[in-house]
């Protein structure tokens, strides 16, 4: 678990995140406690966002937690970074409970609204944490309004691209169409973004 | 779906957005196709940056101890053992090559109108090419299977370019057997795949290889100790072997 010096706007993550999967596959509890404290609060927030109820949210982030303390080899370091395969659990997670359980769907926004935001202050993770998320949006809110809105309805709020088509009131092929030029564009300007910052 | 269909619904998995019924067609498509497994790994990290555009919500202050007082609970699963025998691939451009090959199968069945896989008995040919394609589908799934019990069909006289594997289902036993270099068969004749249990032995199915290879469905189970045998046969619908063993391997 090396920590490496960041400067404000580095958008390598402070510490080895490989490394701490690696100390998972060790058995090490300590590397789950700061895989935690990094994307802890993340996690929550993802999982509130799409399934929309707090105490649903704890546990699905707790069980994605688990499933990766259970299964570290699981991640393969070549194939993507630590922070996507977790929340990538928490989301599929999520949207398991919400497709499952459509009654504890959804949304108590205004729940959210005095539970989210961590301070940012001088907590290393919570800055990085921030950065990752500002750069995130600002590449979504370079999309197209119609692959900004396909996308978000999918990921953030569960839906399949059918349930998309018809609350847009647009053919399946189409939601189809915007969600997969909608992840390629974010993904070149997610690329082109970073680089910029090099 | 066609490859090509199937490739345009991996973004659409990477943000969970599928619907049961093409996420499960589309998972046993990723586990045979490379191109599609290593587009999905591109889009999956861009799904996992898209989570970090939800805002973080502040977790109590007792979710991090219930997470490690339950890990500490919680054993760790560790990697599934390779079988003593019989043998598992020992790397995954072997497992693969058989993938590979079943992909093509299934291709070819497809396309050729089921041209080489003749099941006996197609009195509804509708509903019998359907019942042969859910067949192939699952088969292709169990070969691509990381679970599955791998056993290496060898030639049963000598020297022989025929070669086979077979994939049994650790969960039921059922299995879906690959084969590769088999001859032309001529006339009537046909290669048929038994199960031969106790010395009693059980026609699975007859078939037709095209252009040497084949994917055959097992439907039931193989159970330990049993031997699964491709016969070259000189008729269809033989209830006990007359001809040739050509490939054979017993599941240990």
């Amino acid at each position: 678990m090396r920590r490496r010096n960041s400067g404000p706007r580095q958008i390598d993550p402070p510490i080895d995140e490989a490394g701490l999967v690696d100390g998972l596959a060790g058995g090490d509890d300590k590397c789950l406690a700061e895989l935690y404290d990094r994307y802890g609060n993340a996690a929550l927030g993802l999982a509130f966002k799409v399934c929309g109820n707090r105490t649903i949210a704890e546990d699905i982030v707790q069980e994605a937690f688990l499933a990766l303390w259970q299964r570290p080899q699981s991640f393969d370091a070549t194939r993507g970074s630590a922070g996507a395969f977790l929340m990538g659990i928490v989301h599929h997670k999520a949207v398991d409970v919400v497709r499952r359980e459509e009654s504890v769907h959804r949304r108590e926004e205004s729940v959210a609204a005095d539970t989210s935001d961590v301070p940012d202050d001088e907590v290393v993770e919570a800055a990085w944490l921030s950065m990752r998320r500002d750069k995130v949006r600002t590449a979504l809110r370079r999309l197209s309004d119609v692959q900004r809105e396909a996308l978000e309805l999918a990921y953030l709020q569960g839906l399949t691209y059918n349930e998309v088509a018809a609350r847009l009131g647009i053919p399946l092929g189409t939601a189809k169409t915007r969600m997969r030029d909608g992840m390629i564009r974010l993904r070149s300007l997610l690329v082109e973004e970073e680089v910029s910052e090099r | 779906m066609t490859h090509d269909e199937l490739k345009e619904l991996v973004p659409v998995f990477a943000l969970d957005a599928l619907p049961p019924g093409e996420e499960d067609e589309l998972v046993a498509h990723l586990k045979l196709c490379r191109e599609c497994s290593d587009l999905l790994t591109v889009h999956r990290e861009t799904a996992g940056m898209l989570a970090f555009a939800a805002m973080p919500v502040q977790a109590p202050g007792d979710l991090k101890d219930r997470i490690l007082s339950r890990a500490a609970q919680t054993p760790q699963l560790t990697p599934s053992p390779a079988p003593v025998t019989p043998i598992r691939p020992p790397a995954r451009s072997w497992s693969w090559q058989w993938a590979g090959l079943a992909a093509a199968c299934l291709v070819a069945l497809v396309a050729g109108g089921f041209a080489f896989l003749r099941l006996d008995g197609q009195t509804d040919r509708l509903n019998r090419q359907q019942e042969v394609l859910t067949a192939q589908r699952e088969a292709l799934a169990l070969i691509g299977s990381p679970d599955a019990q791998v056993l290496a069909m060898a030639p049963a006289d000598g020297p022989s370019s025929a070669s086979g594997r077979a994939f049994v289902s650790p969960d039921d036993g059922r299995a879906a057997v690959v084969v590769a270099g088999l001859d032309r068969p001529r006339d009537d004749d046909v290669y048929t795949l038994w199960v031969i249990e106790g010395g009693t032995p059980r026609r699975v199915s007859d078939f037709t290889p095209e252009e040497g290879q084949a994917v055959v469905p097992v439907d039931e189970s193989v159970e330990t100790g049993s031997t699964l045998a491709v016969t070259h046969e000189p008729n269809p619908g033989n209830t006990s072997p007359e001809g040739p063993v050509v490939l054979a391997a017993v599941r240990g």
